[in-house]
């Protein structure tokens, strides 16, 4: 941190409207490098919301919202950053396999309409089997475990060779498998001193290489720094629930 | 069968202009199909109607016009859809029924025009192919497969996940743009081999058909694009021995190569399961897991 000041992911003051309705109000989220980050909260607390603006997916209707030092919508290095969304883009029947997928990926890095070259390639592979899927790459996607399509999704953020890596709910519907392979696949890029930030439901695996947590709960941040404690918070007014008991978790927040 | 016909010089065009036209055209209907956009096609050709009525009240060529009026329509459908200000199938019934009836005014109201003329924008001339039109069918027709070949992974993951591709740097507002415009020449070029009111025929059922068994998107694309060919041709042929529409015989051909790989997949797949009962290893791979219980609403 000291030799590089300039924070992945930071949003000032944001704040989101859909409609008439605020979603974010006057939220703030700085990200160092090299920080493993997880945004808890419930369901419509705004955790997606917060994510998708700080990438320029939501627009923000106040604040600012930049990318190591770079205002978003003057952001140009996208192959710095990987981004891997809840789920796998609405299937429209076009078959697609897990490497056509995977590929996608890499295109932060080609130049528009020059073709993949070698490293291109290598690259492709070796994110493949970075999720334990390098069997299944001429599959179609859609032939695949819901968490096998998330490790895809995982393997094609990896494939920018990203310093951050930005996950939308990467454990949710996801089998235990896959939230191992994604635990082991995180922790290696935290080691090589890839920043992550993450919003979950509940950590699971996941929880050891969390070193933040940043507790969101309508549209305000109610908690940020180490990962809260189920007991302790459930005693406090306006407790927000974050351990993973699912079942009762929707109870709560539904 | 008597080819005999095969031997007059605008039996040839007709037969090379479908052919790159069979190429051409699914080349950029897999993209549309893999954007729920099968129908553009339909609602671009609509709007054409009304730029060939604009080249014959400015006797101008036909098909400038028409090439004109169609980018001019694809822009402004991509814009709304990019709005979102209106839901697709809104834009395109705007575009249709606008089209056609612009289209038909125009034309009434230019001289000496019969309804032979209009027919044969609606349903295709393809034996009225001149050899300057050929000329204009090969040189469009290259230039949409080249860049549809060549940007296949940009407009692939444009197509396949918008949101993505916009953080992985692709210029998704330019490729998207670039998509209508090259649906808008397709359609015009297009429309002299099967007719306007059937071109969305050949952009899509080829992909259609090449859907139901492959399993990528590169196999997907060039297979369409060889059943294009395949359709156009053998289409062509038919027509030509036993004297029929060729556009019309065009698209039957397109739709009976659907049918038949719809029967020879379900065949193939009943015969696999008859005769390997149990596969485990596949169905544990296809099992299915527990969906997602809520989501997220601020999503």
């Amino acid at each position: 941190m000291a030799e590089n000041d300039v924070p992945p992911v930071a949003v000032t003051h944001g704040v989101v409207h859909y409609g008439d309705r605020a979603v974010l109000h006057g939220v703030d989220l700085r990200v160092e490098t090299g920080q493993a980050v997880a945004l808890l909260g419930a369901n419509g607390s705004g955790k997606s919301t917060l994510i998708k603006s700080s990438l320029g997916l939501v627009r923000l209707t106040g604040g600012e919202a930049a990318l190591f030092g770079t205002p978003v919508p003057r952001f140009r290095a996208w192959h710095r950053v990987g981004y891997v969304p809840q789920r796998l883009g609405a299937g429209s029947g076009v078959p697609a396999t897990v490497r056509e997928v995977v590929s996608a990926g890499r295109l932060s890095r080609r130049v528009l309409g020059l073709p993949a070259r070698k490293r291109d390639r290598l690259i492709v592979e070796r994110a493949l089997e970075a999720v334990g899927l390098a069997d299944r790459a001429k599959d179609p996607v859609t032939s695949l475990s819901g968490g096998q399509q998330q490790r895809t999704l995982i393997a094609r953020a990896l494939a920018a060779e990203p310093e951050l890596l930005v996950l939308d709910e990467p454990t949710a519907g996801v089998d235990a498998a896959s939230q191992e392979a994604l635990a082991a696949v995180l922790s290696d890029r935290v080691a090589d001193g890839a920043t992550v930030l993450l919003v979950a439901h509940e950590l699971g695996p996941l929880e050891p290489l969390i070193d933040r947590a940043v507790v969101l709960s309508h549209g305000r941040i109610v908690h940020d720094g180490p990962v809260p404690e189920p007991a302790g918070v459930h005693a406090e007014p306006g407790h927000v629930h974050v351990h993973p008991h699912a079942k009762e978790e929707e109870r709560l927040w539904t | 069968m008597d080819l005999s016909i095969f031997g007059y010089d605008f039996m040839m065009r007709a037969l090379i202009g479908a052919l790159i036209i069979g190429v051409a055209a699914p080349s950029v209907g897999v993209f549309l199909v893999q954007k729920r956009m099968a129908l553009i096609g339909d609602g671009i050709g609509h709007v054409a109607l009304t730029g060939v009525a604009v080249g014959f009240l400015m006797g101008t060529s036909p098909v400038w016009t028409a090439v004109v009026v169609t980018i001019v329509g694809a822009v402004a459908i991509e814009l709304i859809r990019e709005r979102g200000k209106a839901s697709g199938d809104v834009a395109l019934a705007l575009l249709f029924y606008g089209g056609i009836a612009g289209g038909v005014v125009l034309i009434g109201m230019s001289a000496g025009k019969s309804n032979a003329t209009l027919m044969s924008y609606l349903f295709g001339s393809l034996v009225t192919t001149s050899a300057e039109d050929l000329r204009t069918i090969a040189i469009l027709g290259a230039l949409v497969t080249v860049l549809m070949v060549v940007l296949r992974p940009w407009l692939f993951a444009v197509s396949q996940d918008e949101e993505y591709a916009k953080v992985s740097g692709v210029p998704v507002r330019f490729l998207n743009m670039l998509l209508a415009v090259t649906t808008a020449v397709t359609v015009t070029v297009a429309m002299r081999a099967v007719g306007l009111l059937l071109i969305s025929a050949l952009l899509v059922v080829p992909v259609a058909t090449m859907q139901q068994f492959a399993r990528g998107f590169t196999v997907t694309m060039f297979g369409a694009m060889g059943l294009g060919v395949v359709a156009a041709g053998s289409g062509v042929v038919v027509a030509g021995v036993g004297d029929l529409p060729p556009g019309a015989m065009i698209v039957l051909m397109a739709l009976g190569l659907f049918v038949l790989v719809a029967v020879v997949t379900a065949v193939v797949k009943l015969a696999r399961r008859t005769l390997l009962p149990t596969r485990p290893a596949t169905v544990a791979a296809t099992a299915p897991e527990p969906l997602d219980c809520h989501l997220d609403k601020a999503a």
